[in-house]
Formats: C-alpha cells, structure tokens, sequence
C-alpha cells in the first residue's frame, strides 16, 4: 500500500494521548443513591458472569482507536497495487503505435487503453493532476499537468492511434523529465509490448509502471514493399513484396495488386508462420499512378494488409555529350533510360536536355544542366590544376550511389588533375587528390572525374560504364527512384535541394490535410509520417515528388503480447520497482469510517440508554 | 382536633379519617392506667369478666353476693381492666431515607401517632439513625400531637442505618405494646435481626417499608457511573447497560421478597408502600389501609 500523503500518518501520534485520556479521564458521572447494598452484587454478577465482559467495557474504545486509525489512513490518501493510480502527478502514456488498433480484443487494444485510462482520471483526487502523453514515433504531449478531469477525459477519449511505430522509451523519458518536478509522482506505461525500446527506458527508469493491454492474436501482414527499376528493362519497375504470418497455422492468403482502381493481378500465396514470403510483381504499365497491394487476411490488424507505392511514369532523360568519345557514348547507349544526342557545338539549354555530358572539355563558369565532366582541364572558371602522374587510388565513398557497383581499386591512372573545385566534396581520393568530386557550381549539381578516362584502364573496366550510367542516373535523380520513395511508417522525410534557405515545402497527406517547413541549409525535414498512403511533396516552382508510406514493420504487426521487462544498456534484466498501478481506496475507507462512526454512536446508545 | 395549618404533616380531613379509625381499633391490651383498650388483665372496669373462687386477701368488695346466697360458696367478680397502650414509633432517621421517603415517613409516624392519641394510648416516637433519638417521653392526649409533629419536623435524615442497635435501645415495652419501624430497609446489617428483635420486645409490631419506585428501577441513571453510597460514602463503579439493569431488578425483586419473608418469619406485621406512587389515592389512602390492616391482625381485636 501505498499513499499519497505520508505525513498524514504523523497523526498516529494521537492513539497515546487519547488511550491517555480514555484511561485517566473521569469518565464515570457521581451519583448519590441511598444504598449500595444492591448494585455491589450486581457489580459482582456482573464481574464474573462473563470473562469477555473485560474487553467489552473497552468496546467504545477499541472501536475509537480503529476510528482514528481509519481517518489517519483516510488522509494518507492509501492506494492499493492493481489499478490506475501512481501519486498525486500522474503521467499516463499511452502506446499509439500501429499495433494498438488491432481488434484484439475487440474493438481495439487502443480503446481498452482508453477505458484504462478514463478510469484513472475517474479516480483522480480533487488534488492531484494527471498528463497524458501519446506515444507514436514521436512522443506528443497530448494534455500537460491538469487537476481538470473532464479536460483530461475528453481529451483521452479523443485520441487515436497512429499508423506507425511508436517510441516508447523516448515517451518515458519525456515523461519522467516533465515530471521530475513533482514531489508525488507516477508514470504509467499502457501498452501491449510491441516496442522493445520500453525495456530499456524501463531500465533506466524501474518506478514507471507499465499496463499490459491486448490479446494476442495471429496474423498476416505486409512486411515489405519496394518498387525497384526492372534489371531487364531498364523503362520498367518491379513491386518487391513481402509477406509474413505471425503466429497460427499456415494458409493461403489471397493477395491483390492494383493500380489505381485497376486491378493489375491476384493469386492465392501460401504463407506459413515465421519466415517471410517474398514476391515479386511485374507489369506494372507504362503510367504513373498509385499502386496497392491488398491482402485478403480478415484478421485482427488491417493496417499492415494493405501498402501502396508510386510508380512514376517511365522517362527516358536526354544527356547532351560534348566532346564524348564512341566508348562513352556507347557506355550512355547501354541504358534505356537515356537518350543521346552529341552536341553540334552550341551550348546546350535547360529546354535541351535532362544532363550534359562533357569529355576533356572545360565546364562553363555558369553551368544550366547539372553535368558530369570526364577529364575536363577547367570547371566553373577554375583549373584543376597541373597534371599528377600516377595518382595512387587510396579510398573511396563506397556507399555513394555514383559508386554503386563500382570496384575503384586496381584502376590504373597515367595522369589526372587532382584539384577540385572549393566546396567539392570527394568520392574517390589518390595518394596526390581527388579523382573523383560532386559539387555544385552555379546551382548545378556536378560530377568531375580528375582524369581523362583514356589516360587510364578503366575504359578496360565494367566499372566504366557503370560509374557513368551511376552518375547520369544521380545527376537526373533517377538513382533515387522506387527507393527514397518508399518509407516506413514513422520514419522522418528529408530532402535536399528543394530551393533556397527561407522557401517552403508544403506536404500534403493521403488524408488532404498538409504540413509546411523551410529549407534551411538547403534541406527541408519532416519529422515522422505516421500516416500510410502516398504523400505529396510540393516545393518552390512546382516541383513535386510523392512519397509513399506504409506500415511494414514487423514489430507492429506480430500481435503477440509479451509483457515488459526492465533490461539495463547491457541487456541484462533489471528488477522493476514499480507496481502495475495503484487505485486509491480512499472512499472505502471513508466508508468504512463512516460505519464504524454509526456503529459506535449505536453501541454508545445501547449502552447509555438501555 | 388539631388545626391543620401549613406545616401540619397531616390536614384536616385525613386526621378525621384517623380518629375514625382509633374508634374501631381498640383491642385489649396490658397497660398501666386506664385506658381505652381492654386490658388483658382484669381489672376496675364494669363490665364483668368472670368469677373465681375467693382466695385470703382478695378484695372482699368484689365478692358475688348472689352466688354466696345460692351456692354457699366465696365468689369473687372478676372486671375487665381498661387500660392504655404504649406505641413507640421507630422512624428510620438515616440518610438513605432523604426526599419523597422522609416526607412519607413522617406522615406515616404522624398517622400512627395521632390514631394511637385518639385512641388514649401513649405515643412515644423515635428517629433512628446512628443513635436513637427520642421525642420525649410517651405522651397521651391529642394535645400532645403538637410536640410530636414538631419532633418529626425538626428531624432531618442523616447518618448511617443502625436499625438493629436502634431497636435493642428502645425503652421496654408491657406486653401489649405497640412497636411501629418505619423504614426504606436498607440496612447494611439486614432487616431480619431488627424485626425480630422487635418481636422479642413483646406486643405487637409492625414494619411499614417505604419504597421509592424510582430508585427501584434506577430511573435515571445511565452509562458508566460511580454509585455513590449516601449513608456510607461507599462507591460502587457501575456500567448501567441493559443486563446491569436486570441483574438489578433481579436484585431488587429479591430483596424486597427477602423483607417480606423476613416480616412473616419473624411474626411482624409487614406492609410496603412506594412512595413514588401517586395511584390509588395517593400516599394517605394507603396508610390507612395500612393502619386497618394493622388492626385486623393486632391479637384481641374487638369483633
């Protein structure tokens, strides 16, 4: 047991003097009568007529002392473990994740944590307050210390949850510093366990308490979507799918992908439990437009039955080559998704092309297509420099998508000009510079190879082609598609070169409501995206791009529940102090007091007034 | 007739019922002068009594004429004595017998004075407390009631119970005699011993036992309480709840039971009278019942 206001129990002090007073006091009125013959026989009757007449004469007593006791307990403010309440501040978070609108039990996890949660306010004191914190990817104080329970009610009876995964461990240490202030303080964890990252706040916190809600429940859901550029044609894209059953027998499950309001195919996949189901889907059509993937499950979760993706119409990009040779024009020829076209000489304009391509020539100082230059003696009026010989490759930028596939090491330089541009970035380095930097001159994103490719043996290399196709592929954009395009639930939207510091990119959600930021440094965040469906990104000068967002995360959709445990940064099990909530019992006290008060007025009655 | 002023214990009209009743109630008794109960003895009186043969030294003025004429033979006249009637009055003086008790006690010793006046006896009244007190010597005559109701008047109950050593310090009584104790019984000592007493003494007696209802059922009192003993100063500590209540009446029932089978053992005359009862005519209806009753049982009652 547990209360709300210890000091209270200094009025314990009390029981000495008022045994005191009930021993020492005159207690018993003088009268005078003509004789005393008679009552000292009934007093001695009266003695020795029954041995628990003793105790009885100090019934009133007794009761009075249970009576003190009961109303010191009573001002303690006592709960007890097993419900809702942890102190007079109380935080209460709750588990918005994905997982928590699961119909198990019915009609959700999340309104059974609701109805958790309105009977803890119901059971609030008229002192003590209450704050709820919403746990989604990002924890949300959805109503800060209030003593206002209809507040506080109203606003837990419109939360919802999210799409996503939440972070609870972040929502505990949110709650734990807002509350730290408050003398008599609780935090209350209502969750079904999907988030792991509990036990370790749990850890670093062992007085939160935690409400287990849910059922486990079985179920089958999309744990996996991407839609990726075809190997064998380079216009058309393929939908990686994967599925996975949590818990329960196998089966067959029918799957559904649509375009739009088309659908494009259906099959029944048999998915057993535990390991995943890949698929692969194809034929997606030359249009651009949304496409869905539906499993028909009927199960608990319907969140994760459904993902979609966008596919982006097919294009092919236009390169200018100036001064390319036949082996780089060949190499830019391998790929579909660009279309040649040598330069005659003039200087090629934004209406001309996607990318220029120069080879040995200088990049003009005010370049208006991002470029990739292969050996060019000046960019944007500066010289690279003298030539180097033998420049010794001695690192690279191996997860830069320029180097995708790409195998540096070995390649044999004769000569290069290793000086970049200030500001430029390296991606392949010698023992004397650069041989490789991505920059921007004049607002146009450029790739400079320090190195006539002729003047080494990497025309000789399958990297050849590829670095070229990689860098058109990242100066275009086209690397990024069916990739950046798809995000998991939760997780934040970051764009780079959407405009200048100061202008707006506005996002647009699948359910039409929006949300604004700035560029700043030239990157434009958006925290998490708890919504599924395809957003719309809308920038300076019309610029769009869509996202699209979907659940796939295999913590929210296994609906088993397993109950925290509290483990340190080593992961090594911590002993949890706190209770699973405590209900103030504080009126059946009173109840109790207000008995034993009418029980003794009663006894008190019989006794005089017989 | 004694006038009935304010501070008269007993009015006009309740005294004329009194004297009634001293004309009913005279009954032989052995006295020393005339008086108006006829004497067990034979005595100066004319009405005649008996015959017995003559014996040397017997009046010879009382020798039957006619029988000697008839018979031959020495005949003496034998005449019923009148003769009067000594009644001590024992009023119980002690502290127990304070308030409605004392008020009835005098009225009683009052009544049983005023009917023995009247009826030429000799009254002598006692307050008995821890002494003996006396109003004077016997007197007679109704005048006398006077001195009597001042005695009564000037005695307030105090002291503790000493019934039995009261009674042992009477004066001696004739045979004949009449021996009243008015108490509430509570005598530390018991009441068996001073009834019978009483009853040695000779003559007649009679215990008239004032009860105070209210004090029987501990109307009153309540809850924890310290009985304080007004005669002794003894202190009983008592939780009057119900069963207190009736281990008391238990008590009570048992003790009054005790006086009226300790009367009767002892051949005293035994009538209890609650002082806190107003029915039947109030206090002064049952003296009188009392007194008649008194009279029926007294031995020679004139038929």
């Amino acid at each position: 047991m547990n209360f709300a206001n210890p000091a209270a129990l200094w009025l314990l002090v009390a029981v000495p003097p008022l045994l005191s007073l009930y021993f020492l006091r005159v207690r018993r009125r003088r009268v005078k009568v003509p004789s005393v013959l008679l009552w000292a026989t009934v007093v001695q009757n009266q003695r020795t007529a029954r041995p628990w007449d003793k105790f009885r004469k100090h019934l009133l007593l007794w009761l009075q002392l249970l009576l003190l006791l009961l109303l010191t307990l009573a001002l303690a403010g006592p709960s007890l473990p097993g419900t809702t309440r942890l102190g007079a501040s109380t935080v209460w978070i709750l588990d918005g994740s994905a997982s928590m609108a699961a119909a198990a039990p019915n009609p959700s996890r999340f309104a059974v944590a609701k109805d958790f949660l309105l009977d803890a306010i119901a059971d609030l004191e008229p002192a003590d307050e209450g704050m709820i914190v919403l746990a989604g990817p990002e924890p949300k104080v959805v109503v800060s210390f209030s003593r206002d329970k209809e507040l506080l009610a109203s606003a837990a009876r419109a939360l919802e949850p999210t799409s996503a995964p939440a972070s609870l461990g972040a929502a505990v240490d949110l709650a734990v510093a807002l509350a730290r202030t408050r003398p008599d303080r609780g935090v209350v964890v209502v969750t079904d366990g999907s988030d792991r990252s509990l036990d370790l706040a749990l850890g670093r916190h062992p007085h939160v308490a935690v409400e287990t809600v849910g059922e486990p429940a079985t179920n089958v859901a999309i744990t996996a979507l991407d839609l990726r550029r075809s190997p064998t044609a380079d216009l058309e894209s393929e939908l990686f799918v994967t599925l996975r059953r949590f818990g329960g027998e196998p089966g067959p499950v029918g799957v559904e992908v649509w375009k739009g309001d088309a659908l494009l195919t259906s099959e029944t996949v048999g998915v057993p439990p535990g390991s995943p189901v890949p698929r692969v889907y194809r034929d997606l059509g030359d249009e651009g437009g949304i496409v869905r993937v539906h499993l028909e499950t009927g199960d608990a979760q319907p969140v994760d039955d459904d993902a979609v993706a966008w596919l982006e119409p097919p294009r092919r990009r236009k390169v200018v080559c100036v001064g390319c040779t036949a082996l780089t024009a060949r190499a830019v020829l391998s790929d579909d998704r660009f279309q040649l076209e040598m330069s005659g000489g003039a200087a090629p304009t934004a209406e001309d092309a996607d990318v220029v391509l120069y080879e040995k020539v200088s990049v003009p100082a005010e370049p208006v297509l991002p470029y990739l230059a292969l050996g060019p003696p000046i960019v944007g009026g500066e010289s690279l420099g003298e030539p180097v010989p033998w420049p010794r490759i001695t690192s690279w930028k191996r997860a830069h998508p320029v180097l995708r596939f790409v195998e540096p090491a070995g390649i044999l330089v004769s000569e290069a000009r290793p000086s970049a541009p200030p500001g430029w970035a390296p991606l392949l380095e010698s023992d004397a510079g650069p041989l490789l930097s991505a920059g921007v001159t004049g607002g146009m994103r450029g790739l400079v190879l320090h190195f006539d490719p002729l003047a080494s043996d990497l025309p000789l290399r399958v990297a050849y082609p590829l670095l070229v196709l990689n860098s058109l592929g990242w100066l275009t954009g086209e690397e990024a598609r069916g990739q950046a395009r798809t995000l998991p639930a939760g997780a934040p939207l970051v764009r780079r070169g959407w405009g200048d510091d100061g202008d707006v990119v506005r996002l647009e959600r699948p359910d039409g409501t929006d949300v604004q930021a700035p560029v700043r440094d030239g990157t434009v965040r958006f925290g998490s995206l708890v919504h599924t469906g395809v957003h719309r990104l809308l920038g300076p000068e019309g610029r769009q791009e869509r996202v699209a967002v979907n659940l796939v995360s295999d913590a929210e959709s296994d609906l088993d529940v397993s109950p925290a445990t509290p483990i340190d940064a080593g992961g090594r099990p911590v002993e949890a102090t706190a209770v699973v909530g405590r209900r103030s019992v504080v009126r059946p006290v009173l109840l109790l007091v207000a008995l034993l008060f009418c029980s003794e007025w009663w006894l008190w009655q019989r006794r005089y007034r017989d | 007739m004694p006038d009935p002023t304010p501070d008269t214990l007993l009015d006009g009209a309740f005294l004329a019922r009194l004297e009634k009743l001293a004309l009913r109630s005279r009954t032989r008794i052995a006295g020393r002068r005339a008086g108006g109960h006829r004497s067990l003895r034979r005595g100066q009186s004319l009405e005649f009594a008996d015959h017995r043969e003559y014996v040397p030294g017997d009046d010879i003025r009382h020798l039957d004429q006619h029988l000697l004429g008839r018979l031959d033979r020495l005949f003496v006249k034998l005449f019923e004595a009148r003769e009067d009637r000594t009644v001590q009055v024992l009023v119980d003086g002690s502290g127990s017998m304070a308030g409605a008790k004392w008020d009835a006690a005098r009225k009683a010793a009052a009544a049983v004075a005023y009917a023995s006046l009247c009826g030429l006896d000799r009254v002598q009244i006692f307050a008995a407390g821890e002494t003996l007190r006396a109003a004077g010597r016997p007197v007679r005559g109704r005048s006398a009631i006077h001195r009597l109701f001042g005695f009564l008047r000037g005695t307030t109950p105090e002291g503790g119970t000493a019934l039995a050593r009261a009674t042992a310090s009477l004066p001696p009584a004739r045979a004949g005699a009449m021996t009243v104790l008015i108490t509430d019984g509570w005598d530390p000592a018991g009441l068996e011993g001073t009834l019978r007493r009483l009853r040695h003494r000779g003559g007649q007696a009679h215990v008239l036992h004032l009860v105070d209802g209210r004090e029987i059922a501990a109307t009153g009192l309540s809850g924890d309480l310290t009985l304080v003993d007004v005669e002794t100063g003894h202190e009983v500590a008592v939780t009057l709840d119900r069963d207190a209540r009736a281990r008391y009446a238990a008590a009570v029932d048992e003790w009054l039971t005790g006086c009226s089978d300790a009367a009767r053992r002892a051949g005293v005359g035994y009538f209890r009278v609650d002082v806190a009862d107003t029915s039947e005519g109030g206090l002064e209806e049952r003296l009188l019942r009392w007194l008649r009753e008194a009279e029926r049982a007294a031995p020679g009652r004139r038929r």
